[in-house]
């Protein structure tokens, strides 16, 4: 039946639209984040998800030569199992294979670690990894000293220790850090560290733009009834705020249209952008945000615009060849949705005007779904994976667009010759396709986090931002 | 049985949309032993099926990412073989090492495994 399911499928992919999304096999995925550590005796395995459609179970397996030693399964979302002690004996070296299983049965790859068991205690109790630092919480009833390695690093740490942090990590690096006493490995995890991390604990403005970002500048300052007027701000410290709620750190990029005159120069809105310090080519992005309200003039904007244009786009990469990926943008006549969007020379001039390959997703990642506007007042992720097969939004881990590589897109400008930086701000416009903000407008986005992982295809740019720390 | 049918599904989806993730295939990667002294000499190896030809890139994740080997993959190909050796120069440190396997091809999404032993 499954195969009849599965060819009637191909055949049925043959005759719909194409293209078709990119199907992720399970037998492709691979579980690529995991520690081992041992308490009270026992072994504890934790691991993060692999992210499979319908994945059943997580299943964990451990070997001492060709002997099954014990094995055992969770549902998903434990991502933790326990190897009891009296399985296990100090200084014999165990193979524990984890891996998952789907609805229908099929089984993710294995990943098989090697684990010498210590006679301490040793555990990874937390672990943070960013773009170029670690957070990392440790329990131990070692008596002795203990060190930890990591990247061809040795560090000693002192008894008691519990929270380590650890700098000067390459971004987009594999690490694999062991906590050892004496000769064992006793507790390892591994990681690839993210290309950017920011989580805006900031104080001032001038916190936000020490490092990681600079401020855009207004755009087209003397045109009226323009939908892009005012849309990437000046004066823009004014119009930024840090704050914490409920024990999260965001920042609130504001706009306002001040006074009761009507004078476009009182149209404010503001921006950052990391061009010249962080661009990077090819990796997945994630924004968690939320709105304030849905007004006319509101246009709310994360995107990415090219660094370092693909030198085969004509007219020198200048835009739209050298490509725009607008991850979001929400405009008041549909304040339930945001848009999903990438701008190409075929997408932008080709057709006649400012169109560009566009959809639109409420919070579910409907397609046009009629959803209810305050669901953006929460908190919500916005993503974009941008490998060399293509791009792919999603709205909260739901898929909600994807533009091949291969599409017809004339000049295609997201190579690997290519690299992007971000942008994120809150405008008022004047006209058109966001509305027309009137005196009094006032509104903003908050941003919690902007997180960038790698993915295989990922060429990590010698940006300022990690071999000068910050923007240039 | 399955990898024939998983071979004909692979070639039928490209006769339709070509959709990423069933052009090639890491069908499993090792190193070998799993577990040895410093000093050990350590093969990697890894079995591949693709449908376009790739690029198998193999990266050592130890002090520094240190790339090993690039293989060319011929395209329409059936669990292809390749392996060979990590010198023991960089596993002078006792400890977990990894190794990853990267399918790579023009405008298509990369495939990764990763593949882990011990030096101690």
């Amino acid at each position: 039946m499954k195969k009849i399911l599965l060819i009637a499928s191909v055949f049925a992919g043959f005759f719909t639209a194409c293209p078709q999304p990119p199907t992720i096999m399970t037998e492709t995925v691979e579980i690529s984040e995991w520690s081992i550590g041992q308490k009270d005796g026992s072994l504890v395995v934790q691991w993060t998800d692999p992210s499979v459609d319908n994945l059943k179970s997580i299943s964990v397996v451990t070997r001492l030569g060709e002997e099954v030693v014990d094995e055992g399964s969770v549902e998903p979302g434990t991502q933790t199992y326990t190897i009891p002690k009296d399985k296990v004996k100090v200084g014999e070296s165990y193979l524990i294979t984890i891996f998952g299983l789907d609805s229908e049965n099929n089984k993710t790859a294995e990943t098989s670690v090697p684990h010498t068991v210590s006679s301490a205690n040793l555990l990874f109790e937390s672990v943070n990894v960013y773009d170029q630092y670690a957070e990392l919480k440790i329990a131990s009833d070692a008596s002795s000293q203990l060190t930890l390695e990591y990247g061809g690093q040795s560090i000693t740490i002192d008894n008691g220790t519990t929270d380590i942090r650890i700098d000067n990590l390459k971004p987009g690096q594999t690490y694999i850090f062991t906590l050892r006493t004496e000769n064992h490995s006793a507790a390892t995890f591994t990681r690839k560290t993210m290309l950017f991390w920011d989580d805006f604990a900031y104080s001032t403005p001038e916190d936000l733009t020490a490092s990681r970002w600079t401020w855009c500048h207004r755009e087209n300052p003397n045109l009226e009834n323009h939908w892009s007027f005012s849309m990437r701000g000046e004066g823009n410290a004014e119009r930024v705020l840090f704050n914490t709620e409920e024990g999260v750190n965001f920042l609130r990029l504001e706009g306002y249209y001040k006074g009761e005159e009507k004078n476009p120069e009182n149209m404010l809105g503001a921006g950052v952008r990391s061009q010249g310090c962080f661009y990077f080519t090819f990796g997945k992005v994630e924004i968690r945000f939320r709105f304030k309200d849905s007004l006319p003039g509101s246009f709310p904007a994360l995107w990415m615009m090219p660094q370092n244009a693909d030198p085969g786009c004509a007219n020198g990469g200048s835009w739209p060849y050298g490509g725009e990926i607008d991850i979001m943008e929400r405009v008041h006549s549909r304040p339930w949705l945001v848009y999903n969007t990438a701008h190409t020379e075929n997408w932008s001039t080709a057709a006649g005007g400012y169109a560009g390959e566009s959809s639109q997703y409420n919070v579910a990642g409907k397609q046009n779904g009629s959803g209810k506007a305050e669901d953006w007042n929460k908190w919500n992720i916005v993503g974009i994976e941008w490998s060399r097969g293509g791009l792919q939004w999603y709205v909260n881990g739901v898929r909600t667009k994807w533009i091949p590589a291969e599409d017809n897109l004339g000049n295609y400008p997201f190579t690997e010759k290519s690299s992007f930086y971000l942008i994120m701000n809150m405008s008022v416009a004047g006209g058109g396709f966001a509305g027309k903000a009137e005196p009094g407008f006032y509104n903003y986005i908050d941003i919690d986090y902007v997180k960038v992982t790698p993915n295989a295809d990922t060429i990590v740019q010698d940006c300022p931002y990690y071999t000068s720390g910050g923007a240039q | 049985m399955k990898k024939l049918l998983m071979i004909a599904v692979i070639a039928l989806s490209m006769a339709a949309c070509e959709p990423e993730g069933d052009l090639y295939v890491i069908s499993s990667v090792s190193v070998s032993p799993i577990s040895g002294d410093v000093g050990t000499e350590f093969e990697w190896q890894a079995e591949v099926s693709t449908l376009v030809a790739s690029e198998l890139t193999v990266t050592l994740n130890g002090a520094e990412s240190v790339e090993i080997a690039q293989e060319s993959v011929e395209g329409k190909s059936i669990e292809q073989l390749f392996s060979g050796v990590i010198s023991s120069g960089s596993l002078s440190q006792p400890g977990i090492y990894s190794v990853s396997f990267t399918l790579s091809s023009p405008g298509r999404t990369s495939l990764e495994r990763t593949a882990y032993f011990e030096v101690k």
